[in-house]
């Protein structure tokens, strides 16, 4: 049960975008969809809601296709970039309008969150500016009935007292309804806390798919002189280095076996999501 | 039977269809006035509402009207792929809506000739199909009532072929269809030229001849020793009846590739 995404493939003007991607999201998660600009996140999100077409491949929700079926892109609200309401309609009338499509609408919970974030439901959504448009997706984002909850760059034009007050009604929201929600953003740092799993997306393809955890549980930034630091590193997957004076970092991704000897000139610590974001894009790029 | 969310489309459609169609009826009648009061040097004495809607066509002016709602698909798909909505329902629906609306136009439009003292309470006498085919049957009845059967069907087809134009130019993003609309331009252009090129070449000449044959055929020409009003009606009704079910299938298999535009 959940989503799963197989196999999808998709080029654009020949540029391959997506080369086989696969994964599953679990029902009761929060996903993190990580990747550099044009990685082919919205991309992949696009075909996962039906937007747009992948070249080969397919995405079942709960094991039917979403691929034209009413019953499976109901349980799918993506919030994206894109403005596909009508300009000229009113806030509240696109309240009714997510109710008739999707069946049924909180109301008040969808005008508790405007209040608060200050959003006025009778304006006209043209009128709105970025940030209040992203205001108002999350909000039909939060109280949508469906299951799966894709937010691609959610926090688009937001200031930082509204992303701090989206994360906590995010949050909120996941305790108390326990939908998936997959958040792809370029602000990692400020999620990492909320994700209990990541994708890492690569040229098209998925380089990380874990729980946050396990992920960083096998993330080291072994630090020292360069020598010493090289000679412990001897094997390991280094992807990314740094110096800082005389101070020489490896960038460690993968377990660190316990017969390695660490002299008492190397440290070892952990690294964070970003640090290892950035370290295992470069070292990708520099692949290619 | 229809799932209840086929039904919320279709009502959706069908609500915001006929809003726009009040829309546009509002600015039918402005218009209506708007210009006999220009040519008539601006009097107001000289304005007639009622030689306004003496003039008015209001069953052809309906069909156009729906059908040029019918020619805009992109932005009703963008609103509804949001909202979870398949493009097989939002075909169905945008179908079933637009059938619906096109139906009841021409109803009304019999209905507003009917107590049209100035149309003599007829819709026979602006009909095309009455002048044509209205004498074929031996009974009146009969002919009223396959008239009104070939208005409510041919009227549909000029709305199911709008909705499939339509959805092919949504296929494409903006600069693509201004790119189309300057081919489609020239292409006019140059048959018209080759068309009057043509009629001074024999063979050409056989060609044009041919199609003139062709399209008599079409439209059940009995030739010259049968009267018009007797012509038979069957092959308009067959030819309506499969332009319709290619417009449908049509619109079909090309709403099936809408995407979301990169635009």
């Amino acid at each position: 049960m959940g989503i799963e995404v197989k196999n999808i493939q998709k080029s654009f003007n020949k540029k391959k975008i997506l080369s086989d991607v696969n994964f599953e999201l679990e029902p009761g998660k929060i996903y993190g969809l990580l990747g550099r600009n044009g990685a082919g996140k919205s991309t992949l999100l696009s075909i996962m809601a039906n937007r747009i077409f992948s070249d080969s491949g397919n995405v079942l929700l709960d094991g039917k296709s979403v691929f034209d079926l009413d019953e499976a892109l109901g349980q799918i609200y993506l919030m994206s970039e894109r403005n596909l309401y009508p300009e000229g309609t009113k806030i509240e009338k696109i309240f009714k309008l997510t109710e008739l499509f999707y069946g049924s609408f909180n109301y008040d919970y969808a005008n508790e969150l405007a209040d608060k974030f200050g959003l006025d439901v009778k304006q006209k959504f043209g009128k709105l500016s970025t940030g209040y448009r992203s205001i108002f997706k999350l909000i039909i984002a939060l109280t949508v009935p469906a299951r799966y909850i894709f937010l691609d760059e959610p926090i688009l034009g937001l200031d930082a007292n509204h992303r701090e007050l989206f994360y906590r009604e995010l949050l909120d929201n996941y305790v108390k309804t326990q939908k998936t929600f997959i958040i792809s953003t370029h602000l990692i740092e400020e999620i990492t806390n909320i994700l209990e799993h990541v994708f890492i997306l690569c040229h098209g393809e998925i380089v990380i798919d874990g729980d946050v955890e396990d992920v960083l549980k096998k993330a080291y930034l072994i630090a020292g002189p360069q020598k010493d630091v090289d000679d412990y590193c001897r094997g390991l997957n280094i992807i990314g280095k740094e110096n800082l004076g005389s101070i020489h970092g490896n960038y460690v991704y993968g377990n660190l076996d316990d017969n390695r000897i660490l002299p008492d000139t190397v440290s070892v610590e952990r690294m964070d999501l970003q640090k290892l974001f950035v370290n295992l894009t470069n070292m990708e790029e520099t692949k290619k | 039977m229809m799932t209840k969310k086929e039904i919320s489309v279709t009502n959706y459609f069908f609500k915001n269809t006929l809003r726009k169609l009040g829309y546009m009826l509002v600015w039918l009648v402005f218009s209506s006035l708007f210009f006999p009061w220009v040519f008539n040097g601006f009097e107001v004495e000289n304005l007639s509402v009622n030689s306004a809607l003496k003039n008015t066509e209001v069953g052809p002016i309906l069909a156009i009207l729906i059908s040029g709602i019918a020619l805009f698909s992109y932005n009703d798909f963008k609103l509804l792929i949001q909202n979870g909505i398949s493009r097989k329902t939002f075909w169905k629906a945008r179908i079933l809506s637009f059938l619906a609306i096109s139906i009841l136009g021409q109803l009304i439009a019999i209905v507003v000739a009917l107590l049209n003292p100035y149309t003599h309470h007829s819709w026979q006498e602006n009909s095309l199909y009455m002048q044509v085919y209205g004498k074929y049957f031996g009974s009146t009845a009969m002919n009223s009532f396959m008239g009104l059967c070939f208005i409510l069907i041919s009227t549909s087809v000029v709305m199911l072929g709008a909705i499939m134009v339509g959805s092919i130019f949504s296929l494409f993003t903006k600069k693509a269809k201004v790119y189309i609309f300057i081919g489609l331009f020239v292409m006019g252009v140059v048959f018209i030229n080759w068309i009057s090129m043509a009629t001074q070449n024999d063979h050409m000449r056989n060609a044009i001849k041919n199609a003139d044959s062709f399209l008599h055929f079409t439209i059940g020409y009995g030739g010259a020793n049968i009267q018009v009003g007797k012509w038979n009606p069957a092959m308009p009704f067959v030819v309506a009846i499969l332009t319709g079910v290619v417009c449908l299938l049509g619109s079909y298999a090309v709403m099936k590739r809408f995407k979301i535009k990169n635009e």
